[in-house]
């Protein structure tokens, strides 16, 4: 049972502020993704939490206790390295068994543990084999069965699998998942990858600039952004300047209701909100390039405007390039000064 | 076509090895030659009398077994303490910040490209006036220094190719600093750290001109007492039998070097 506590956690590099001071609540048995590009602070968040950076301010709280003056040899955490950050000169064993050598285990012990890590991970017959004969993926599961051998309280992957290819990585992440809700760790994993994150996680914190955006569900962070940057960042999203008069916005051909004060704001709509409708005489908007991704279609539609819609319909959505289309909108949110003003959810 | 490509290929295989066998074959080959003739008249190809009768005479001088014996203790003394000194040093070198750094480590490149004889003369001179001239405290020291480029730069090019992810996987699973160092960087190093120990100790052993200027005519190493052997002596035989014995050390050497070390540390070492 261990939770995690991040208050008012800040990071200096210099005069440079890498963090600035956030606060963050993990319960026990969770799996929590950092998500946001690079340079956003979600790796230095997660060296913060296992002891590899000193905040400049702020608590770390791991079940209460205080660790961010603690090195990250005496915490009770545990990280999988993007690099993966196996000892060359050890065997898979060796690798495995390191941490329990520390603790002074007895060889029997330390065995039975590693053959229980190994077995885990699925492999259970590569302990005398050295990492240079592994896999770039068996060599990631024995990275993660050195974590797991200690049974940590907190679990951290740093991009784990941004060096394997797209099929290995899916079948890893699903893999992780199982383990760890088998084990109930609770986990903070680190990725630049919106797919990972949306797939994998019981909650999203979205970072940018060295501040968290929004912490969520995956379907709350993907339906209800809070802020321009989200909505933005995670998924396709047709984001349109616009001016809100007498409570609607007018873009594209489409009317969209903003009960708000009138001015400038930010229109974001998804591109599987957006129908099209077939017009007769070349009104509306025309559609100027279709990408066909199997299951669905993503369409490019011109509105007289000029701006432009994109669409994404399921594949057997009768649709002709150079075709005019009137789009309708399911759903929409309004920003304003970077905050959600208004937003309209489907019935 | 392939037969054609492979016949071309073998041709000038063959030119090399033949401009290898006439530069470097033969002359190692006719030292071996005279080291196990007892007698070799012009014009015959071959010696006009094998044996090991000088092997005998060399081996029953006591100036060549003093030598040895000198050649070793110093090449031992030398790589000991040069492993003291530089090796911490390339350590900090490799992990630590510190102003002059690169300054610092270019300064021994450029000891390095400075015509040496010239350096060594001038530190002789030196050490004229330290007494240190014709001591083995003497030899060490322009020894020490013939080293340090070496000792330095492969150690600290072996430290910097640990990866730091490779050294915080190790204080995650609980190792102290000391514990990260001795388990996890030195092993990883140590390949190369072996090839600098190796060469230090083989160049030592070889080295002349510093041992000549600084330790004759008290001190007198191997590579010291062969020369003079060679220029004074009428006897061909005594040189050859000398170079042979002196060439077995390194052989010894770079046998074992094929087993701890493999073959791309000095590579590595060098930044490849």
């Amino acid at each position: 049972m261990s939770t995690l506590e991040l208050e008012n956690v800040s990071k200096q590099f210099g005069a440079v502020s890498a963090l600035e001071p956030l606060a963050l609540r993990i319960a026990d048995g969770e799996l929590v993704c950092l998500l946001g590009p690079s340079g956003s602070g979600k790796s230095t968040l997660l060296r913060i939490i296992g002891g590899f950076e000193m905040p400049t301010g702020g608590k770390v709280l791991i079940d209460g206790a205080d660790v961010a003056r603690t090195p990250p040899e005496k915490r009770p955490t545990a990280m999988v390295f993007q690099s993966h950050a196996l000892w060359g000169h050890m065997t898979v064993e060796g690798n495995v068994g390191f941490g329990l050598k520390l603790r002074g285990l007895k060889k029997p012990g330390i065995a039975a543990k590693v053959d229980a890590a190994l077995s885990l991970v699925g492999l259970t017959d590569y302990g005398k084999r050295h990492p240079a004969q592994l896999s770039g993926g068996q060599r990631q599961r024995v990275a993660i069965a050195r974590c797991l051998v200690l049974e940590p309280k907190i679990l951290l992957m740093d991009e784990p699998f941004a060096s394997l290819d797209q099929h290995l990585r899916d079948r890893l992440r699903e893999e992780v998942r199982q383990i760890q809700k088998k084990l109930g760790i609770t986990t903070v994993f680190v990725t630049h990858g919106q797919d990972e994150a949306l797939s994998i996680a019981d909650r999203i914190v979205v970072m940018s600039m060295g501040r968290i955006e929004q912490v969520g569900t995956p379907a709350e962070i993907y339906t209800h952004p809070e802020t321009p940057f989200v909505a933005g960042f995670i998924g396709d999203m047709n984001m349109m300047k616009t001016t809100i008069e007498s409570g609607a916005a007018m873009i594209g051909g489409v009317r969209l209701d903003a009960p708000v004060a009138d001015g400038e704001a930010l229109v974001a709509v998804r591109p599987e909100d957006v129908t099209l409708i077939p017009t007769p005489n070349g009104e509306g908007a025309r559609v100027r390039r279709i990408v066909n991704y199997g299951a669905v279609l993503k369409i490019e539609a011109e509105a007289a405007d000029g701006a432009v819609w994109r669409v994404q319909t399921l594949k057997d959505v009768p649709v002709t390039e150079g075709a005019f289309y009137r789009p309708t909108v399911s759903r929409h949110i309004v920003f304003r000064d970077d905050r959600v003003v208004h937003r309209v959810d489907p019935v | 076509m392939i037969f054609l490509s492979s016949r071309r290929f073998d041709f000038f295989g063959y030119g090399i090895l033949l401009f290898l066998i006439f530069f470097i074959v033969l002359p190692v080959l006719t030292v071996f030659l005279w080291a196990f003739a007892e007698q070799w008249f012009y014009p015959a190809v071959l010696p006009t009398k094998w044996g090991f009768r000088f092997w005998s005479l060399v081996l029953a001088r006591p100036d060549v077994w003093s030598a040895f014996a000198t050649s070793i203790e110093l090449s031992l003394t030398v790589t000991a303490l040069s492993a003291v000194i530089c090796l911490p040093a390339a350590y900090a070198f490799a992990r630590m910040d510190f102003p002059g750094k690169s300054a610092f480590m270019m300064s021994f490149l450029m000891a390095n490209a400075f015509p040496r004889f010239a350096l060594i003369i001038s530190i002789a001179v030196l050490f004229l006036s330290l007494d240190l001239v014709g001591t083995f405290t003497g030899v060490v020291i322009i020894q020490l220094l013939n080293t340090l480029l070496l000792m330095i730069w492969l150690p600290t090019a072996a430290f910097k190719a640990v990866s730091r992810e490779m050294e915080e996987a190790a204080r995650d699973v609980g190792a102290t600093a000391w514990q990260v160092f001795r388990y996890v960087t030195l092993p990883q190093a140590f390949p190369t750290i072996a090839a600098a120990l190796l060469m230090t100790f083989v160049w030592t052993f070889y080295e002349t001109e510093g041992a000549w200027l600084v330790g004759a005519p008290r001190i007198r190493t191997m590579p010291l007492l062969m020369m003079q052997m060679i220029n004074n002596q009428l006897v061909v035989q005594y040189g050859a039998v000398l170079s042979v014995m002196l060439w077995v050390p390194s052989l010894v050497a770079i046998l074992m070097a094929r087993r701890v070390i493999g073959g791309d540390a000095f590579a590595k070492g060098l930044g490849g």
